[in-house]
């Protein structure tokens, strides 16, 4: 069992994981409202305008989701084909944080707007927390590179 | 950068090919090209003593300090 799992097939597993996600972001784009409108129905004490307030913050946190997952999709390529720690990747990074900033934002917008707050506090205390450690991921591979750059050069 | 490698210098006075002494060395053609341009950040001892044992030269001969604003070479 323990020769079946290697770094490649973490890296493929990875890769799934992620165009599921771009998946399911698109699908969301498409379908976010009528989900809203299903929730709606099944709870009214949300309010009429439930729909309409909620929607332009849930539809931000979607975009800037699918921008994230694509600019992730980037970087493992990267990543398989053996190019780590690059400055293209620690920018990578760097937006991939950005975006995560960007839902906590919009959640910020939401809790403010719509109901129910609740579900904007947890979406964006978790996307923010994401962030927070994207930065300092970015930060480690950053270290990396220059390591790397001083081993490069050493003759 | 403060230190300047003169390796070029000295592969001319020993009319030594690139490609011959980077061999002989056993480092690429592209790392001695990056030593030779001044553009290495570390040398280690191991290769600097190849390079004189095969250049017939002192470390001193390949590597030379310049402070920082001395025009003077």
């Amino acid at each position: 069992m323990s020769n079946f799992w290697d770094s490649r097939k973490s890296a493929v597993l990875t890769m799934v994981v992620a165009w599921l996600g771009l998946g399911l972001g698109l699908a969301g784009l498409g379908g976010l409202v009528p989900l809203l409108k299903y929730v709606y129905r099944q709870a009214p004490f949300l309010g009429e305008s439930f729909v309409a307030r909620a929607a332009g913050p849930l539809y931000a946190c979607l975009v800037c989701g699918i921008a994230a997952v694509i600019i992730t999709l980037l970087l493992l390529g990267d990543i398989r084909r053996g190019e780590v720690f690059t400055a293209t990747n620690v920018r990578r990074l760097r937006l991939i944080s950005y975006c995560g900033y960007a839902i906590t934002l919009a959640c910020v917008v939401g809790l403010i707007v719509a109901n129910p707050w609740l579900l904007f506090a947890f979406i964006g205390l978790v996307a923010g927390f994401m962030s927070l450690l994207m930065r300092v991921i970015k930060n480690v591979i950053d270290t990396a590179r220059l390591l790397k750059e001083d081993a490069d050069f050493t003759i | 950068m403060p230190i300047n490698v003169n390796l070029d210098v000295v592969m001319a006075m020993r009319r030594v090919p690139a490609g011959e002494l980077a061999n002989r060395v056993g480092i690429t053609p592209a790392n001695l090209s990056i030593l030779k341009n001044n553009k290495a950040k570390a040398v280690r001892f191991s290769t600097l003593e190849a390079l004189c044992r095969e250049l017939k030269c002192q470390p001193g001969d390949l590597l030379q300090y310049i402070e920082e604003g001395d025009n003077d070479e």
